[in-house]
């Protein structure tokens, strides 16, 4: 029994994988004593890069992405993170501990893909290995009984049988199969550009991550919200956020520098689609280096900017209404433009705070809403358009203390009224010019105008060209594997009953994925035919077999098995 | 602004659309009520017959093929041959079968042409859309639902012609107009302009890509289910539970074939999804500035391609292929769906171009 | 299809399974060390639209100290200002906002640092980021700062000291020596007494 496995094993195609080679080993550990650690390593080893647990892995990998689609992601949308804390008190620390809300960057889930690519690159690195060394091989002997193979045919011929066995070959040579020739046969193959099309799918597969890491480690990714008028230079201190990769240091920013000269939108007038945007214009000048030339360059979305292999993208726009605040001592303490933040896309009715904190004798804090075009429905203010035909700002009003020399960080678009007491001031909407004077003398605030905003991304990412690179080739070898089929043609002559020669052909293919075996068999069969000068003896055929989980003779449930378009580990391990 | 008169004719086009691919369902239907059979069309999974016309020296029987063990001959591997459609019946086929490639029988080539018919119509319907905006019709739900039913039906005929798969009209009409009425009745949004996001050139090569594969996607899945309600047929009838003749499923093709169908759309499939995912990916970091940020979108494509690339290893690793394969390959379906309704309709991100709610 | 599942396939399932989690254990166990020290110094932004920074305070031995760029600008109150006027003088550079809580808490201890020196041995000079005139000047009656600060809204001044020991948050403060040169960079907020030590450190020393 142990002889008839064994001796199946090397022969029928069925590798070493799961229990045969688990068997194996422990046969051979078992005679030889010991079962050592090394014999599990390689039993462990075999098991990470074997097809099921690759197929385990992608399936793990999957499922663990979709908690990174339903659960709000920091590095996303952190407020959305901010409001599922507070909606669900109990059990966001919980899959905070998990990192549920960055899942992407989760070492469980650097640990799936880890795995999944050690076992594809334990698999691949030995296959190619393989394939340059079976590409060197001749293609193997014609069986003997050529009837056997899926596709055979034979042609009968008055020419003798070194000269039919010749133009056989020559067909053969004409269309660059690799040849082996014996006595009274030959031998062809064609088609290594398909294990060739599979490595690099999956060595790509490699370079991609590579890139990956590259960016991440090397890269960075930052936000800036930039006010017409305003400029920013690429430091840590003039970003607002700042997401910097592992390696990267504050020296390494290009020093780029960006002045926001005028931003115009432009919105549907009429129509169903009335208040959508048409389209966005940031114009800006920059240089950059430190006191380079100036440059202009019209930032719109889908046209970012591209300085010193930085990018810099157009991604959000607001307004930022202005104001004048003059204080209980008649300084005037505050002049500039605020940015406040759409809350709403129809109208950009957008909500924002007002901070002045060296207002004296308190501080004061105002914090509502700016409408582009302000309307009331109902009592309530609303705006119905995006674009600024009828502006109207309304404030509530607070003085006190806002929290900010004790020196703990605040969110600009914030304001903390635990230690401030609100004005018995009326909210009511203030037009450009208008005014709110508060009580007891705390000072007057005043509604200039307004002006825009954009934000811009800026990143860097040195994998970026890398990772497309590897992609593409990723997709190339995907292509090729499933293009190209791997065959073997065999020519067997011999000496008819009747005289002249018989010629027989035999075809067989492994990877068949688009199909098309068969008019290529039959082509090959009609230009042989034609070479050697016969008649069919018999026409072409072609053995459907069922189609019974595929398996080979001897083979077992998890072994790999060939495939048209699939893995050849089997073909792989027999070394050919 | 866009061009009401060519925006009506559209819609009218779309529907008319549909009203053809119904009676084209009809029609397939009274194909497998009334139709002949005849040759064409069963290819059951059993041993083939072999060919007369002179033995092969040293021939064996086709008989033999299965559950043979091979003597010592390391060529002697392979056990698949290629079913390229159901014309080549259960007779063992020459290679050079002489196969018309249109269908046999009235009801058949009604339905077929009528199939053609709704599918010109269809993309009348697209394409005077995208004139009626001056843009590339797919912009929003609505369009890409049209979009991506056209596909399929575009795959299907492609597929019915190539492989002889005629016999899948019914079925892949049968949720391309379910989809298009739900789409025209509940989602329907007016002609209209793109938003700045969408304005660039890349929509003509991402979102085509992406409609293009879904199209084979959904034309693979019906294979598949098909595939999935034949294989057990099949073992009811080889259990002697279930009389030969009855019903639609006995006029299918075996399963091995439709199996091998499936197979063969996911294999033009994913590397076309690979494709517009890659597209999609550049034209991110184009627009957004980064190839890949996890929005749930692209979350979810990465979970359908991931999920079909374990089709694909699954049909290579024994004990997994058939019907686990049909799974997987279903459940692959399943994240594309949930990526397209799903992710659109529920969970926001930077890809909520729905145009709804 | 045969469906043959035979006890000792699933067997051989599950343990592939069994050992797929173990490495996945020991591979987690490997990422979850996270390291990156340069990472961890480099401040990254925290929701709160501006980067701040932890503290962190470094000091640079007189013999390996970068210049200190040629930066010149506009002071708040429109005067001409030029780094290369303070030579001979250690300057304490510290980068603000009226708008930055931390810049807020560490203002007194500046104030009152900027009266403890003689301006002939150390002088403080401000520069004011990513804000508005009016509001710094405010900020400094409030304060009673009396020191100049550069009117620097466009980061000029910060940039130029991107190759050299930039400023990486707000607030930061940057100590150059006599020779015009790079002796020490805070981040974060001062405190009178680490300050004063840190200036002391600086004069003391060689340059």
């Amino acid at each position: 029994m142990t002889a008839s496995v064994q001796s199946q094993g090397s022969q029928g195609g069925v590798p070493d994988e799961g229990q045969g080679g688990g068997t194996r080993d422990a046969r051979s550990a078992a005679a030889s004593g010991k079962f050592g650690v090394i014999a599990w390593l390689r039993w462990g080893w075999r098991q990470l890069t074997s097809m099921r647990t690759a197929l385990v892995l992608l399936f793990l990998l999957a499922l663990a992405s979709i908690p990174g689609s339903v659960l709000p992601q920091q590095g996303i949308d952190p407020a959305a993170v901010s409001r599922y804390y507070a909606q669900h008190p109990a059990l966001a620390p919980v899959l905070a501990k998990f990192s549920g809300f960055d899942v992407f960057g989760a070492p469980w889930f650097a640990a799936i893909y880890l795995l999944l690519f050690t076992s594809l690159a334990g698999c691949v690195l030995p296959r190619a290995l393989r394939l340059a060394k079976s590409a060197r091989q001749a293609p193997p002997a014609t069986p003997r009984h050529l009837g056997r193979l899926p596709y055979s045919a034979a042609v009968r011929t008055t020419a003798g049988p070194g000269q039919a066995l010749e133009s056989a070959a020559g067909v053969f040579a004409r269309r660059r199969f690799r040849l082996r020739t014996g006595d009274g046969w030959v031998s062809a193959e064609k088609g290594y550009l398909h294990e060739v099309g599979n490595l690099l799918f999956h060595v790509a597969l490699l370079g991609l991550l590579a890139s990956v890491a590259l960016g991440g480690l090397f890269g960075y990714k930052a936000n800036r919200l930039l006010v017409e008028g305003d400029s920013f230079a690429n430091t840590p201190t003039a970003l607002d956020v700042f997401r910097p990769g592992r390696l990267v240091a504050a020296t390494d920013l290009q020093p780029f520098s960006v002045t926001l000269r005028r931003f115009t939108a432009s919105y549907v007038q009429s129509g169903p689609e009335r208040g959508q945007p048409s389209w966005f214009s940031a114009a800006l000048r920059y240089t950059a280096q430190v006191g380079g030339p100036a440059r202009s360059y019209d930032l719109r979305v889908n046209h970012p900017l591209n300085v010193d292999g930085v990018q810099v993208f157009l991604i959000g726009h607001g307004y930022a209404p202005v104001f004048k605040v003059t204080d209980g001592t008649g300084h005037l303490v505050f002049d500039q433009a605020v940015p406040f933040i759409p809350v709403e896309q129809s109208g950009l009715t957008s909500a924002g705070v007002v901070k002045v904190p060296d207002a004296s004798p308190q501080q004061l804090g105002f914090a509502g809403v700016f409408l582009p075009t302000a309307v009331d429905v109902g009592g309530r203010l609303a705006s119905a358009f995006p674009a600024a035909v009828f502006p109207r700002v309304s404030l509530v009003s607070y003085a006190g203390d806002l929290g900010l020399n004790s020196g703990q960080p605040q969110s600009v678009y914030d304001l903390d009224t635990r230690h401030m007491h609100r004005m018995p001031v009326s909210p009511a909407p203030l037009a450009p010019g208008q005014s709110i004077t508060l009580p007891h003398g705390l000072g007057k605030l005043t509604f200039v105008g307004y002006r825009q905003w954009a934000s811009l991304a800026i990143t860097y990412d040195p994998g970026q060209l890398p990772a497309l690179i590897s992609a593409l080739a990723a997709l190339a070898g995907l292509i090729l594997s499933f293009l190209v089929r791997r065959r073997r043609m065999f020519v067997r002559v011999g000496a008819a009953p009747d005289g002249g020669t018989v010629v027989e052909l035999g075809g067989l293919t492994r990877s068949d994925a688009a199909g098309g075996f068969e008019a290529e068999f039959a082509e090959l069969a009609g230009e042989i035919r034609k070479a050697v000068g016969g008649s069919a003896a018999a026409e072409a055929r072609r053995q459907p077999a069922s189609l019974v989980a595929g398996t080979a003779a001897g083979a077992r449930p998890g072994d790999p098995v060939e495939e048209p378009g699939g893995e050849d580990v089997a073909m792989a391990r027999k070394g050919e | 602004m866009p061009n009401t008169g060519l925006a009506q004719l559209s819609n009218v086009a779309l529907v008319t659309a549909i009203v053809i691919y119904a009676v084209a369902m009809v029609c397939y239907a009274f194909d497998f009520a009334f139709g002949r059979r005849g040759t064409a069309g069963v290819v059951a999974a059993t041993a083939p017959e072999q060919v007369a016309a002179g033995a092969l020296v040293g021939a064996a029987s086709g008989a033999d093929l299965a559950g043979h063990s091979f003597p010592a001959d390391p060529a002697d591997l392979s056990q698949l041959a290629d079913l390229s459609g159901a014309g080549t019946a259960g007779s063992g086929g020459t290679s050079q079968a002489v196969q018309s490639p249109w269908p046999t029988g009235t009801w058949l080539r009604g339905a077929f042409v009528l199939t053609c018919l709704g599918l010109a119509v269809q993309v009348v319907a697209i394409t005077t859309r995208g004139l009626a905006e001056h843009r590339i019709p797919w912009g929003n739900m609505y369009e890409f639902i049209a979009a991506i039913t056209c596909a399929a039906v575009l795959v299907l005929v492609a597929a019915a012609v190539r492989f002889r798969a005629y016999f899948m009209g019914l079925f892949v009409l049968l949720p391309v107009v379910v989809a298009l009425a739900v789409d025209v009745v509940v989602i329907y949004t007016p002609a209209g302009q793109l938003v700045p996001a969408l304005q660039s050139y890349w929509i003509a090569i991402h979102v085509t890509a992406m409609i293009i594969a879904i199209g084979m996607y959904i034309f693979g899945a019906v294979v598949t289910v098909l595939y999935l309600l034949t294989a057990g047929y099949e073992q009811k009838v080889a259990a002697g539970e279930v009389s030969k003749a009855a019903g639609i499923l006995a006029q299918l093709p075996g399963s091995a074939t439709l199996d091998r169908l499936a197979y063969r759309s996911i294999l033009f499939a994913f590397p076309a999804w690979t494709f517009a995912v890659i597209a999609g990916a550049i034209w991110a970091d184009h627009a957004w500035g980064r190839y890949w940020g996890w929005d749930p979108k692209e979350t979810w494509s990465f979970i359908t391609w991931l999920v079909y690339a374990a089709f694909l290893h699954a049909r290579a690793t024994a004990g997994w292929r058939g019907r686990r394969a049909a799974l997987i390959q279903l459940f692959g379906f399943a994240c594309l769906m949930f990526n397209l309704v799903g992710v659109n309709l529920w969970v926001t991100g930077l890809h909520s171009y729905a145009g709804i709610g | 299809m045969t469906r043959v599942k035979s006890s000792a396939s699933r067997t051989a399932w599950l343990a592939s399974a069994g050992r797929a989690a173990l490495l996945a254990a020991a591979v987690l166990g490997v990422t979850s060390c996270s390291g990156g020290a340069i990472g961890q110094d480099t401040p990254v932004s925290d929701g709160q639209s501006f980067v701040s920074g932890s503290y962190s305070s470094t000091f640079y031995a007189a013999g390996s100290r970068p210049a200190a760029p040629e930066v010149g600008g506009e002071t708040l109150t429109g005067q001409h200002f030029s780094l290369a006027g303070y030579r001979g003088r250690v300057v304490v550079l510290n980068f603000w906002g009226s708008w930055c809580a931390p810049c807020r808490s560490e203002a007194p201890a500046l104030a009152a640092l900027s009266q403890h020196f003689g301006s002939d041995q150390v002088s403080f000079v401000g520069d004011d980021v990513h804000d508005s005139v009016i509001a710094a000047q405010a900020f400094e009656r409030t304060f009673g700062i009396s020191y100049p600060s550069v009117n620097d809204q466009g980061e000029q001044v910060a940039l130029a000291f991107h190759s050299t020991v930039p400023p990486d948050a707000i607030p930061s403060t940057l100590l150059i020596d006599r020779s015009g040169r790079i002796a020490a960079r805070v981040v974060g907020e001062v405190s009178y007494s680490g300050l004063r030590a840190l200036i002391a450190q600086v004069l003391a020393g060689k340059s």
